[in-house]
């Protein structure tokens, strides 16, 4: 079964995946440290007719999108276009006008970053819940050509693959979130919600959707 | 990090000037609703779906709507309605109905049309966030709504002007994860008008075509319920097969004649332009009939917002997902009512559904 196969099943898709992911990361390392600039970002044909890469000769990469926020706090957003866009949309504290919103093409070297970051979270496993914390967020992934990911972590210091590449987004913003301490606190929550639409969740009903998300790879 | 980045001013600058825009509407469609160019009536569908001029700068947001339907079963929409014109919640109270406002543009004159995503009910990501693609008009890539070439997500000004080949209907409609949000409700007319010297818009259904004295925008649309659950999203196995069970006009299910999904109210012996804009993923069959049930002709002047070579007399016209037409109905010079009427027809067999044929009235 080659790895380009979009029809292969999961278990060996994450083992083919997994040997994709070294090599991608070293020739991404490589890509960054030759010090690749935006205008080598020349359309040409894929090589590889199931080459997801490509979209009508451009490159392409993974959609991303997360809603992070407190309990209490505004929805905020993050996301990256198929071309390679960053997008926030960060709310003022009444949730109805805008505290911050922009957009700019990330660079070659920013969407290697985030692409191999994403990479790794399509691979993962799903976030540990069980340490509660403030911030909530939802992320998805799409790489063209394959299921979407989808996910519900707590960020807490500890490492994870979701947490690393939602660390590198916010790092990529220019401007800063919203997210205020509350009271009463809940440690489960959809963030995507708006806040006056939030309840606390019980970590069975997160763990649901992570069920759910799995189910859809 | 700097809150305060150049961003951030201009957005707000920009916000002066949309607001200085939105009092300039107010004027312009004054003179609009007064049918500059012609012998222009007052046109009354009920459905009462709003009008706005795209040049005038609109703001849109995304509500929540539940919509109760004949059967009892509630079905929550996503609508599209304009900043400050009413709350969402439900449809036909005056709040924010099923299509979204219909966006007029006069040729040569700029769109300028913002989507305003701060309280927008949205998808789980990486589908969350909405666009507003206008489907049919040739527009810069920057403004075309698409997120797969690099449309924002999170909220967007869209800016693009059009020119006489485009006088005609179009639509819009969300392109983010588009099989979910447009069953979802996430689409609306679009209607590029002929102008004056002046920019007034004239009642001609094509550049060089015909006048009309009443205009009548339908939006077809159709509802698969089970598009519209929680767990309809993403890439849900529900996405794979579609089977709608509530047939609309104008947001309406319009069941029976005496239950019409809409209705123009006209005057004897004037000619009547109805737009068909078509959004729902099926076939769908128009015919305009006599209180006889005798299918009456009509007469085609545009598919998909271009003008045809010659128009075509019809009793009977199909439009296939994603199409429009412009037909116009001469009225007789005596009183009488007819139903113009949509019959939803399968894609697969080109059977006929349940309650799949939508009545409207046109009164004379």
């Amino acid at each position: 079964m080659s790895c380009f196969d979009p029809f292969r099943s999961s278990a060996s898709a994450g083992r083919c995946l997994r040997g994709l992911l070294v090599l991608s990361g070293l020739l991404v390392i490589g890509a960054c440290q030759s010090g690749v600039r935006d205008s080598d970002r020349v359309a040409s044909k894929p090589s590889d007719p199931f080459d997801y890469n490509y979209c009508g000769g451009v490159p392409v990469y993974p959609v991303i999108g997360v809603n992070f926020s407190t309990f209490c706090g505004p929805r905020n957003q993050i996301a990256v276009g198929r071309y390679g866009k960053l997008m926030w949309l960060f709310p003022a504290p009444d949730g109805q006008h805008v505290l911050a919103q922009g957009e700019r093409q990330l660079s070659l070297k920013e969407l290697k970053r985030v692409s191999l970051l994403a990479e790794v979270v399509q691979l993962a496993d799903p976030e540990p819940l069980s340490q509660p914390g403030a911030v909530n967020y939802r992320m998805g992934i799409n790489f063209s050509g394959r299921p979407s990911k989808r996910l519900h972590a707590i960020l807490i210091d500890a490492y994870s693959p979701a947490h690393e590449l939602f660390q590198a987004l916010l790092d990529l913003v220019p401007d800063k979130p919203l997210l205020p301490g509350c009271q009463p606190e809940a440690s489960f929550f959809d963030p995507s919600l708006l806040p006056g639409e939030r309840r606390p969740l019980s970590l069975s009903a997160v763990n649901d959707y992570q069920r759910y998300s799995n189910v859809a790879e | 990090m700097n809150l305060f980045n150049s961003f951030a001013v201009s957005s707000r600058v920009r916000g002066v000037i949309k607001h200085n825009l939105r009092r300039a509407a107010v004027l312009t469609l004054g003179v609009v609703g007064a049918g500059a160019g012609g012998a222009a009536l007052a046109a009354n569908p009920t459905s009462a779906i709003p009008v706005l001029n795209a040049a005038s700068g609109v703001t849109l947001v995304v509500v929540n709507a539940n919509k109760a339907m004949h059967d009892g079963q509630n079905v929550p929409f996503w609508v599209f309605c304009q900043q400050g014109g009413g709350g969402g919640g439900g449809m036909g109270g005056g709040g924010c109905p099923l299509s979204g406002p219909t966006l007029e543009l006069g040729v040569g004159q700029t769109a300028n049309v913002t989507l305003n995503m701060m309280m927008a009910p949205q998808e789980q990501p990486p589908y969350q966030g909405h666009t507003i693609h206008p489907h049919g008009l040739d527009v810069p890539q920057s403004e075309d709504g698409v997120p797969e070439t690099g449309a924002p997500v999170l909220g967007d000004t869209y800016t693009f002007s059009v020119d006489t080949r485009y006088v005609g209907s179009h639509m819009y409609h969300c392109h983010v994860h588009t099989v979910k949000h447009l069953e979802m409700g996430l689409y609306a007319g679009f209607v590029v008008k002929a102008v004056d010297n002046a920019g007034n818009f004239l009642n001609v259904i094509s550049q060089n075509g015909p006048t009309y004295d009443y205009e009548w925008n339908m939006v077809l649309s159709t509802v698969d319920p089970a598009y519209h659950t929680q767990n309809a999203v993403g890439d849900s196995t529900v996405f794979a097969d579609y089977n709608p069970k509530y047939f609309l006009i104008n947001g309406n299910e319009g069941l029976s004649t005496s239950a019409p999904a809409d209705t123009l109210t006209a005057a004897t012996g004037k000619k009547v332009a109805i737009r068909l804009i078509g959004l729902p993923s099926v076939n769908a069959t128009f015919q305009v009939k006599n209180a006889s049930g005798s299918a009456q002709s009509f007469v085609v002047y545009n598919k998909d917002g271009y003008a045809l070579p010659t128009p075509q007399t019809v009793s009977s016209l199909v439009l296939t997902p994603g199409t429009t037409a412009d037909v116009m109905v001469t009225l007789p010079s005596s009183s009488s009512t007819w139903y113009p009427q949509v019959t939803y027809k399968n894609l697969r067999n080109a059977g006929t559904y349940t309650n799949g044929t939508v009545y409207t009235k046109l009164t004379f």
